[in-house]
């Protein structure tokens, strides 16, 4: 779906949803009606049955776009008038109500229409907007490519971590979720916690550095200075220590560095995913309030005019 | 507690190959780790993965070594209670808790993750983990709007359905703070609020609403109550099509506000019928009337009482511009021009040259609802000036005011005692011009009391036709002399028409801060049966706006003969009133606020 359906046959929608509107407020501003203004009067008759014919072909869409066969209007003419119309009921269903409001099924059937009225204007909105947002932040991929890049990322940067030690290899675990590919949704959680594993990666590298700068037997001489404790305690710490170092692998910070870029590529792929997921999300959840109140309204609507004329 | 740990691999076209190791310990541990109870390979595993342990109440937890956490039943956790039939997933390995089987306190099946999406039913894997990962499931649209398609009903249909039978429901639905719950009562199917003149019947919606579904309000339902309320015609002589009459519903408009119970302020309902009158009543005598008030009101037409002589007064209306016609015989002699003479009338008791001036409100009082004036009696208004005295030999005797036989019982009374015969001085011209005063006393001179056969009954009589034709009487008011007994004289009771526009309302009090005379131009009249009233040319010179509606001054109900339903009649009940009157006035005040509140 694009832009057409604003401005489909050079306006045509709008300019009859306009005319239907105008007429209505010069109609009601002339009418002088047996007692205040309502829908009780000929003109209050008129509207509402104008209205409540408009909000029942309104409904019609949501059958009449499932229908794939070619019909006299395209599904995008139906759209416009749809969208215009539907603005235009805004309108015509207060001036039917005279402006007079109560808690009663009437005004229920009248909030309940302007209600899918607005989720149907959110629903304009992010029809003309989100689109263009979603090829934008995807730029040529997608999100199957992502998805599939994340998976590979986690096999070989747990591999990377089981090289360089066990407490990296826990950090990288902590960092895969198995859900990723199943996900309908990447939420900014799991980007949180991905970013956390970042971090624990990024302590891990200054720490391993700060080790292998520090010169032991000076800093030993040192802490033997300044210490109560006895040598020999000192030598157990200071040799567990030499042993941590001697174990880490040369090469770990430039593998640990390596890490880092997979975490933070990753990170861009949840972002993305997440945006595009974000973006989708706004296409569809309109809708859900959208479907559920019109079809409320029309019901109230119903019961609206059988109470109105059983009395 | 004892462990088993039990390898199934399962392949459809094989038997199922196992292979178990039995622990007796307190906990069971998971990892990468030689040192563990499980070992699994595999890069996604950590070194020491979760550990199984079991509480004083005997419930298995598992606890992840790493900070990874353990995925159970599709989603992560650090910590948990697990029971049978939970799956946990370890790198590539499902892990199903199983503790049937009473030799052991657990048995923990471990399949491998292919042979597991293989055997998928056979482990009914799919409905513990695999229905939570499916993509999309949350989005349920189509519930969603089952939930608000019922949801309404029940709440909009159903709710007030029910609270018509269950009136403590409906109570509670109606007090609600909430204005939702307050929409879930019967009352919410109400177009708009009941008048407080209808409150007691404000929750009996079959009081009215009594005919089949779909029908508007019938009248017969209107009275039930109002059984007393007049009709707009007289169903003796006008016969219109019932059709053709307004229902009640069509001027008293329920459901809107106080205000519009009765509209006044309009004429299209007026206009409907009397805009072709002849349509609805052939033989209608009145014209008819497109628009309000200024633009087509016909000229006036006075009631003009006659035929007071026969005591069954006749009443013709007659057009305000023809003066020929326009006459009133009321039976008394009275000009409102020399009564209201500049030059003044004279004073009863003074001297000759002293007069007063009166004015309209010297005769003319309004009535206690400032509607019309009081009417005028002789005691009160006329006999300060105007004596009844009869015989000048005894100024100070007055004949009684009233029937004629009356004032011959009184003669004869008088005359008893007065010798026969007996002359009497004239009174001379100077004593005579101290009673310059209207009605004149009659000098018994002019009788021949002389004559031999001469009975005091005749002479009463004679007497009496003199007080009749030349005396008092006479001046004031006409005399009926059907022969020439005198006992067979009458005066003619004079008799005044209320309004002369009796189909329109109107009140002097509303009207006072304009002159008499500039409606009632009296200083020219010289007779009194004078019309003294102008035309619809002198209203419109104020009621020319729009606001000038038919019911400004008419009324519909206005037929005194008949009731609405056609009955005649009765005299007025006030059961209505009084039904109106037992509203207790805090009952009225707390309906009135709540409908305020909403």
């Amino acid at each position: 779906m694009n832009r057409s359906f604003i401005n489909k046959d050079n306006f045509r929608y709008l300019k009859a949803a306009g005319i239907l509107s105008g007429l209505s407020i010069i109609l009601y501003v002339l009418h002088q009606p047996v007692g205040p203004p309502s829908g009780a009067s000929w003109l209050g008759y008129t509207l509402g049955t104008v209205a409540a014919l408009i909000m029942v072909w309104l409904a019609w869409f949501g059958v009449r776009k499932r229908r794939y066969q070619n019909t006299k209007l395209s599904l995008n003419t139906w759209l416009s008038a749809h969208v215009y119309l539907g603005l235009s009921l805004l309108v015509i269903a207060t001036l039917h109500c005279g402006f007079q409001f109560d808690a009663n099924v009437h005004t229920v059937a009248y909030i309940l229409m302007v209600f899918t009225i607005v989720s149907g204007i959110f629903g304009v909105y992010y029809y003309l907007t989100v689109p263009a947002l979603l090829v934008k932040n995807m730029k040529g991929t997608n999100p199957e490519s992502l998805r599939q890049r994340l998976r590979d990322i986690d096999m070989v940067a747990l591999s990377l971590a089981h090289e360089i030690d066990s407490q990296v290899h826990e950090v990288i675990l902590y960092s895969i979720d198995h859900r990723y590919e199943s996900k309908a949704r990447i939420t900014m959680k799991d980007v949180r916690k991905l970013r956390s594993v970042g971090a624990q990666l990024l302590s891990i590298r200054e720490v391993s550095k700060a080790r292998s700068s520090e010169k032991t037997p000076k800093t030993f001489k040192k802490k033997l200075m300044e210490s109560a404790l006895s040598i020999n305690e000192l030598y157990r710490l200071e040799l567990s220590k030499i042993l941590i170092d001697l174990s880490f692998d040369r090469l770990s910070g430039d593998k640990l560095n390596n890490l880092l870029d997979f975490v933070n590529e990753k990170e861009n792929c949840l972002l993305k995913l997440n945006l595009d997921s974000r973006y989708k999300n706004q296409l569809k959840t309109w809708l859900l309030f959208h479907v559920p109140l019109s079809l409320a309204a029309i019901i109230s609507l119903v019961i609206h005019i059988v109470t109105v004329f059983y009395y | 507690m004892k462990f088993l740990i039990k390898h199934l691999s399962h392949d459809t076209n094989l038997q199922d190959s196992e292979d178990s190791r039995s622990f007796d310990q307190d906990t069971l541990r998971i990892g990468r780790n030689i040192d563990n109870d499980l070992i699994i390979q595999g890069i996604n595993c950590a070194q020491n993965h979760c550990v199984i342990s079991r509480d004083k109440a005997k419930k298995l937890h598992i606890k992840s070594l790493s900070s990874s956490g353990i995925l159970i039943n599709g989603s992560v956790k650090q910590e948990s209670v697990i029971k049978s039939g939970d799956i946990i997933k370890v790198a590539n390995v499902y892990l199903r808790i199983n503790q049937l089987d009473s030799g052991y306190d657990l048995i923990l099946e471990v399949i491998d993750e292919n042979q597991a999406n293989a055997g998928i039913e056979k482990l009914k894997l799919k409905r513990n983990v695999f229905q939570r990962l499916r993509p999309g499931s949350t989005f349920k649209l189509r519930r969603l709007s089952w939930v608000a398609v019922c949801l309404s009903l029940v709440l909009f249909f159903l709710i007030p359905l029910v609270s018509i039978y269950v009136p403590s429901l409906n109570n509670f639905l109606e007090n609600s703070y909430f204005p939702l719950l307050r929409a879930t009562s019967v009352r919410s199917w109400s177009i708009g609020p009941i008048s407080r003149y209808h409150i007691k019947i404000a929750d009996k919606c079959d009081a009215c609403h009594s005919e089949e579904a779909f029908d508007p309000i019938p009248d017969k339902a209107c009275e039930t109550c109002h059984t007393d309320i007049k009709n707009h015609l007289n169903r003796d002589k006008i016969n219109t099509e019932e059709s053709r009459l307004p229902s009640c519903e069509t001027c008293h408009k329920e459901h809107i506000a106080d205000q519009y119970l009765i509209l006044s302020n309009r004429d299209e309902q007026c206009i409907d019928c009397h805009a072709d009158i002849k349509d609805v009543y052939k033989n209608a005598e009145i014209e008819n009337v497109h628009h309000r008030f200024k633009k087509s009101h016909p000229e006036f037409k006075a009631s003009i009482t006659s035929n007071f002589e026969e005591d069954s007064p006749v009443v013709t209306r007659v057009n305000i511009d023809d003066k020929d016609k326009l006459k009133e015989h009321s039976g008394l002699k009275f000009s409102h021009k020399d009564h209201l003479s500049k030059l003044g009338v004279l004073e009863p008791q003074g001297k000759s040259a002293v007069t007063t001036n009166l004015e309209c409100w010297s005769c003319h009082k309004q009535d206690s609802n400032g509607a019309y004036m009081q009417p005028i009696k002789f005691e009160e208004h006329c006999h300060r000036c105007h004596k009844t005295t009869f015989d000048e030999l005894s100024p100070d005797n007055e004949l009684p005011h009233g029937k004629a036989d009356k004032i011959l019982s009184y003669l004869q009374g008088f005359y008893k005692n007065s010798p026969k015969g007996t002359r009497i001085e004239v009174v001379d011209d100077q004593e005579k011009s101290k009673r310059q005063l209207p009605g004149k006393a009659i000098s018994r001179g002019a009788l021949d009391f002389d004559a031999e056969k001469l009975t005091l009954d005749q002479y009463s009589k004679q007497m009496g036709k003199l007080v009749f034709e030349k005396g008092v009487c006479s001046e004031c008011h006409e005399v009926l002399k059907p022969n020439d007994d005198f006992a067979s004289w009458k005066i003619i009771k004079p008799r005044f028409s209320k309004t002369w526009y009796p189909k329109a309302k109107f009140k002097h009090k509303s009207h006072q801060t304009f002159e008499c005379l500039s409606c009632h131009a009296v200083d020219k009249s010289e007779l009194s049966e004078d019309v003294n009233i102008q035309g619809k040319k002198n209203c419109i010179e104020c009621h020319r706006s729009e606001d000038s509606t038919c019911l400004k001054c008419h009324t519909f109900h206005s037929e005194p003969h008949f009731t609405m339903n056609g009955k005649p009649l009765t005299p007025k009940k006030e059961e209505v009133k009084a039904w109106h009157n037992q509203l207790l006035v805090n009952e009225v005040e707390a309906f009135t606020k709540n409908v305020k509140t909403r």
